[in-house]
């Protein structure tokens, strides 16, 4: 029983100290250079700012595509110049790739990066149960006594 | 020997060790993933990439680096020291060791509950960490783990390092004369691969192993069989050995 309510009290205090690691570590902005196709492991959601200069007339397609839902979320065919913002709704993996026939570089930035809605709703739910679990296995323990 | 496990895994000083190492463990697996920019490159139809960053996905579940082995090491020796030596050191182990049991199989059950406590202070806070910074995405998780066989050669990849931490603090407990030489011996003899840079031993070679199979093999068998063949002489037959060993001398070694 020992063993559990150690296990229970490290999870709450894990799930509070979490929070300002995280502050900490989000204002910082993630970037990048695509080339033709690169993947990028996002540890928390935000804003994928796109930028990308070519030749006039030079025509192009940008692709970034989520593999959690399978589909691409922008899908733009450009000339010259691309300028182009996207929401990444998660955290993880996203591919941003460019379709040419010339090479053309990719900038990428992603900022106001903030922990999605379902990443918070685990936190404080595991975070909650396991205080639940823990006051109810000490209120017993001493209803016993 | 279950009652015996039974005492240490409620033991209270080595479960405030054990917290100390699921926490630091969780801390420092979290703030890893933070600042984690890690890159795949690859071209093909989408089938592909949605493997690949299941793959890649894999592939940044904690591990150990130099930071979380101290840790780890750490708290590892603690708990054996503090299992192994100290009851010897406050005379308790004068009435335990009297029991009718042989001594080999009160410092095997102590071996073992240090092997469950280290496991879970380490694997537990792992998937929190994990599931705390990319519990949004789970059906790549779910492919990663079961798809792509990360879950079996994850959890070997714990079972090798708490053995190996466990085994040489066990050795090193059962040769020294008391506490405090048990703790510094072993912290030692843990962190001299790590500052003298041998590729040859733990945790090189099993971090090697679990990457090398994992990026090279394809398929999900393969990769659990490449990261056994990569590690198993200093991974497993080492570790077991030194435990046998230790055992042995617990016999020998009268109980003071």
């Amino acid at each position: 029983m020992r063993l559990l309510k150690a296990i229970l009290l490290s999870t709450i205090l894990i799930t509070i100290l979490v929070f300002p690691i995280e502050k900490n570590a989000l204002t910082q902005p993630i970037s990048g250079v695509v080339l033709v196709g690169r993947g990028m492991i996002v540890p928390s959601s935000g804003v994928a700012l796109l930028s990308s200069n070519a030749e006039d007339g030079t025509e192009y397609t940008v692709r970034v595509f989520d593999p959690e839902i399978g589909e691409a979320i922008l899908e733009r065919n450009a000339t010259g110049s691309f300028r182009g913002r996207v929401m990444l709704k998660h955290s993880g993996p996203y591919y941003f790739s460019i379709r040419t026939m010339t090479p053309v570089t990719m900038a990428v930035r992603i900022i106001n990066r903030y922990p999605s809605v379902t990443v918070l709703n685990i936190r404080y739910g595991l975070g909650g149960v396991s205080a639940l679990l823990l006051a109810a296995i000490l209120l017993m323990e001493g209803r016993k006594k | 020997m279950k009652i015996q496990m039974k005492w240490e895994l409620e033991d209270p000083y080595n479960l405030i060790v054990f917290m100390f190492g699921f926490i630091m463990l969780g801390i420092t697996f979290f703030s890893g993933l933070t600042r984690n920019d890690v890159v795949f490159m690859v071209s093909g139809p989408d089938e592909i990439i949605v493997s690949e960053s299941a793959k890649t996905l894999g592939l940044t579940l904690p591990r150990l680096g130099t930071e979380e082995y101290t840790i780890f090491a750490l708290t590892g020796a603690l708990l054996v020291s503090l299992m192994m030596r100290y009851d010897r050191d406050t005379r308790v182990a004068k009435s335990v060791y009297s029991l009718p049991v042989r001594n080999y199989s009160v410092v095997l059950s102590k071996a073992l509950s240090a092997m469950v406590l280290l496991f879970l202070a380490s694997l537990l806070p792992a998937f929190l960490a994990f599931v705390y910074i990319h519990g949004d995405i789970p059906d790549l998780i779910g492919r990663a783990l079961f798809g792509e066989g990360f879950l079996a050669g994850y959890l070997i990849y714990w079972a090798m390092m708490v053995l190996y931490v466990v085994s040489v603090s066990a050795l090193v407990a059962m040769l020294s004369p008391n506490t405090f030489a048990s703790l510094l011996g072993s912290i030692t003899l843990l962190y001299a691969p790590l500052v003298l840079k041998l590729r040859s031993l733990p945790p090189a070679v099993i971090n090697e192993a679990f990457f090398k199979a994992y990026t090279t093999q394809f398929y999900p068998a393969d990769r659990v069989v490449t990261f056994l063949d990569g590690s198993f002489y200093t991974g497993l037959l080492l570790p077991v050995v030194m435990l046998g060993v230790a055992l042995i001398l617990s016999e020998w070694r009268d109980v003071s």
